[in-house]
């Protein structure tokens, strides 16, 4: 029988789920695959910025006959206006994907509406809405250096990471947009997010146009262009807060589907006996991993500590695997066992994800598969004593929660009329709990077994319901995610101890993002295809070389 | 590529599924409705309008009557071959009715509702059970008001009202209907077909809906700035 990876690794575990890193699955590296697999042509149709930098670029998508265009508006903002927060109305740059060659009709509109973000309007003809700010530290010094006939230092670019900072990148029927729905039928971006990561690294290779024409403005005659090497350093930044944790609370299903490939892919290669070259191959990919959180840069002291755990314990993981003396038999479960017994979160997703990189044959077709129908339903003919074994089984977490402790539901999670924001509030210190969203899982499913606990067995749900609407919300989450492991963040969210940060964490590591600099617990900043190789320079060779890169990888 | 061809539609504002689905169920919560009571509220009204049957405009119908009364509990001892409504609204009662009634069916099921002011709400449930092979109608003086199988919804023009008067009869199956083309005629496989253009609730209606949503959110104040999303503003 085949053996699967550690059974108790809780993976839905909020210290997990924040310990989670980029792998192959990620959707930025899926979507880089197919833009190389499939060639993929894009050239810039539009390029008209002024001395400044501000004006409009065009880059155009030929993707099997269809066309589509990432339009990009740059213009002035004042130092005082520029915030990562989604209350700030102004921004360096604004941004849509829009599905056609672009005419000059759609061109007026979009110049109309894209800047203005959330409070324009967008047609089905737009896949993704983004704006994004010029890191104020970086990009000056990029263009100053440019402009005198120098490259920047690259330990310079590392401090930051990126010369612009997208600070939302909307899709899925946002402000207008295209549904998910539609786009996945009459699109070629048919999986989750990948319209949104096509635009991500269009971006970032904006930023670099828009970087070397400023300098070239100021100094024709000795301005040059960024050294490949450092420009391949250079990601797209995004600053990200707490959106993304009701996202994973009302999208299980999805979620779930996520976590089924990261985990059906483990479970594929753990079988599989550990060959010497494939395993040289690994501590290669474990310690070009450890060279990249070393180089890591954060001022989070949460985070710098737990990088420091991680770099101690993955230097261990790395020489007992440079000592492990293998026998015939030896399978990779036996190495992923030992790390999970001996180090830390971190270790355990770094020498997975690192594995995963050594079977592209069983990820990929996986990573083209990572959509499912988030459709839920109430099953009125399951009996009482149904709902309660599913309640034993899937939800046997909830029982350890004492919710007569008023830590147990200390936040309330809320939706802000302030531009819509997504915020977290102290129950017993703040105004607005009664307006709460419905994100307490752990504690409605309590308040459901204490309602049933008494009744008969036999009685079918749909009876109760009749009796208890108040319930319908939470029974039909139970009974839909019955057959979905991965479909439940496993803590009680609304605990004041709850570290927000976990879950977004967890988000974006499916996206792929790297560097991860926390700012509190509740947003942080990363970096979006920071190594990878320009549109210029890339091929099937490196599409899939640049994770957990460093200032030496090029 | 139905989207590519649709330049005309650009000058109307369009609004998506989610849009229209998420602020319909924000102002079903606004209006007091219960958790999940208002996600099934939502599809029926977001459904309807993605049919062009009206949802909005319905819905905004139905505030005043709807507005802190949530009321969707149901004595079970008294849904027989009849059940009296007693005037509550489909949009509250309509969910844990039809879950019921499914439960109950051997191979046909026929119920009388009595005073069920708006039926039209029922379509969008009914449809739901039509993916899963329940065929329904619904009968009004003997004539078939609607029809909702796997393959097409169709239905009278009277139907769409929050005022009906008459007694309705729901005939649910499990075996196959010979289809029926009454005035307004809907083939499921093109319902999706919609998103392409986007939906267009008339914006007067919009505007009411969207003022209802607006009291789920918590008003702005300094301390929810300054600690409630934790970001902070720093310009680097």
């Amino acid at each position: 029988m085949l053996q699967k990876v550690k059974q108790n690794t809780n993976y839905m575990r909020l210290d997990r789920m924040g310990s989670r890193y980029p792998s192959r699955l990620s959707f930025s590296r899926s979507m880089l695959r197919r833009l190389v697999n499939d060639n993929w042509k894009i050239n810039k149709s539009i390029f008209n910025l002024d001395k400044d930098g501000y004006g409009t670029v065009v880059y155009e998508i030929i993707i099997n006959n269809e066309t589509y265009s990432l339009v990009c508006f740059s213009a002035f903002l004042d130092d005082k206006d520029r915030s990562d927060r989604v209350i700030a109305s102004k921004w360096d740059t604004a941004y849509t994907l829009h599905v056609g060659k672009l005419s000059d009709e759609d061109l007026k509109r979009l110049k109309d509406t894209i800047p203005l973000q959330e409070s324009g309007r967008n047609s089905p003809n737009e896949l993704i809405l983004s704006r994004a700010n010029k890191s104020v530290r970086l990009f000056q010094y990029v263009v100053d250096c440019l402009a005198k006939g120098k490259q920047p230092d690259i330990n310079e670019i590392n401090k930051v990471g990126y010369l612009l900072r997208t600070t939302a990148v909307y899709g899925s029927g946002k402000f207008g947009l295209s549904d998910f729905s539609n786009t996945k039928n009459t699109t070629v971006f048919n999986q989750p997010f990948r319209a949104e990561m096509l635009s991500v690294y269009l971006i970032r290779e904006f930023s670099v146009d828009l970087v070397e024409h400023v300098a070239k403005q100021i100094n024709p005659k000795k301005a040059i262009k960024l050294d490949r090497e450092i420009k391949q350093h250079l990601g797209i930044g995004n600053s990200t807060g707490l959106g993304m944790a009701p996202f994973i609370i009302k999208h299980p299903k999805l979620i779930n589907k996520w976590m089924s490939q990261y985990t059906k892919t483990l479970n594929n290669i753990v079988n599989y006996n550990v060959e010497s070259i494939v395993f040289e191959k690994y501590k290669t990919l474990l310690n070009k991993a450890l060279n990249y959180i070393e180089e890591v840069i954060t001022s989070d002291e949460f985070q710098i500590n737990k990088n420091k755990s991680t770099i101690n314990d993955l230097r261990k993981y790395i020489l007992y695997c440079k000592e492990l003396n293998f026998s015939e038999d030896l399978k990779w479960l036996d190495i992923l066992d030992y790390c999970d017994l001996n180090f830390n979160n971190d270790t355990q997703e770094i020498a997975r994800v690192q594995l995963i990189e050594l079977f592209p044959q069983i990820s990929e077709e996986l990573a083209e598969d990572m959509a499912d129908d988030e459709i839920m339903d109430i099953d009125g003919s399951q009996s009482i004593g149904d709902l309660k074994k599913i309640i034993d089984n899937k939800y046997s977490w909830v029982k350890n929660i004492d919710f007569n402790n008023k830590n147990s539901n200390y936040l309330f999670w809320y939706v802000s009329a302030a531009k819509l924001e997504p915020r977290l509030g102290e129950r017993y210190n703040e105004d607005g709990s009664e307006l709460e969203q419905n994100l307490g899982i752990a504690k409605m499913v309590n308040d459901l077994s204490n309602s049933i606990k008494n009744l008969d067995e036999k009685k079918l749900i749909c009876e109760f319901l009749l009796a208890s609407p108040q319930f319908r919300g939470i029974v039909k989450r139970i009974q839909s995610l019955e057959d979905y492991p991965y479909s439940e963040v496993e803590d009680n969210v609304l605990d004041k101890k709850t570290m927000p940060i976990d879950m977004l964490r967890f988000k974006l590591s499916f996206f792929g993002a790297n560097r991860y600099d926390p700012k509190s617990d509740r947003w942080l900043r990363v970096s979006f295809f920071s190594g990878a190789p320009y549109l210029s320079d890339l091929n099937k060779q490196n599409v899939d070389e640049w994770g957990f890169a460093t200032m030496h990888s090029y | 590529m139905g989207i590519r061809n649709n330049a005309f539609l650009l000058i109307f504002v369009s609004y998506s599924y989610y849009e229209v689905y998420t602020n319909t169920q924000r102002a079903f919560s606004g209006l007091g409705f219960t958790y999940g009571s208002d996600e099934d509220a939502a599809f029926i009204t977001t459904w309807l309008e993605l049919c062009h049957l009206d949802g909005i405009r319905l819905l905004t119908l139905k505030i005043d009557e709807l507005d802190n009364s949530f009321n969707a509990y149901i004595d079970q001892s008294k849904i027989n071959s009849e059940f009296d409504c007693n005037n509550k609204s489909i949009l509250m009662i309509g969910p844990g009715l039809i879950d019921y009634l499914i439960s109950k069916i051997d191979n046909n099921l026929n119920v009388t509702l009595k005073n069920c002011c708006d039926p039209i709400f029922l379509v969008p449930l009914l449809y739901k059970y039509s993916k899963k092979n329940i065929n329904s109608q619904i009968i009004s003086n003997q004539k078939v008001v609607a029809q909702i199988t796997n393959k097409n919804i169709s239905i009278l023009k009277e139907l769409i009202s929050t005022n009906f008067e008459d007694n309705i009869d729901i005939f649910l199956t499990i075996n196959n209907m010979n289809e029926q083309s009454l005035e307004i005629n809907i083939k499921a496989s093109e319902i999706n077909k919609t998103l392409s253009n986007g939906i267009n609730p008339n914006k007067k209606h919009w505007d009411q809906i969207s003022k209802i949503a607006f009291r789920t959110f918590v008003p702005e104040s300094e301390e929810s700035r300054s600690k409630g999303a934790g970001g902070g503003d720093a310009n680097d």
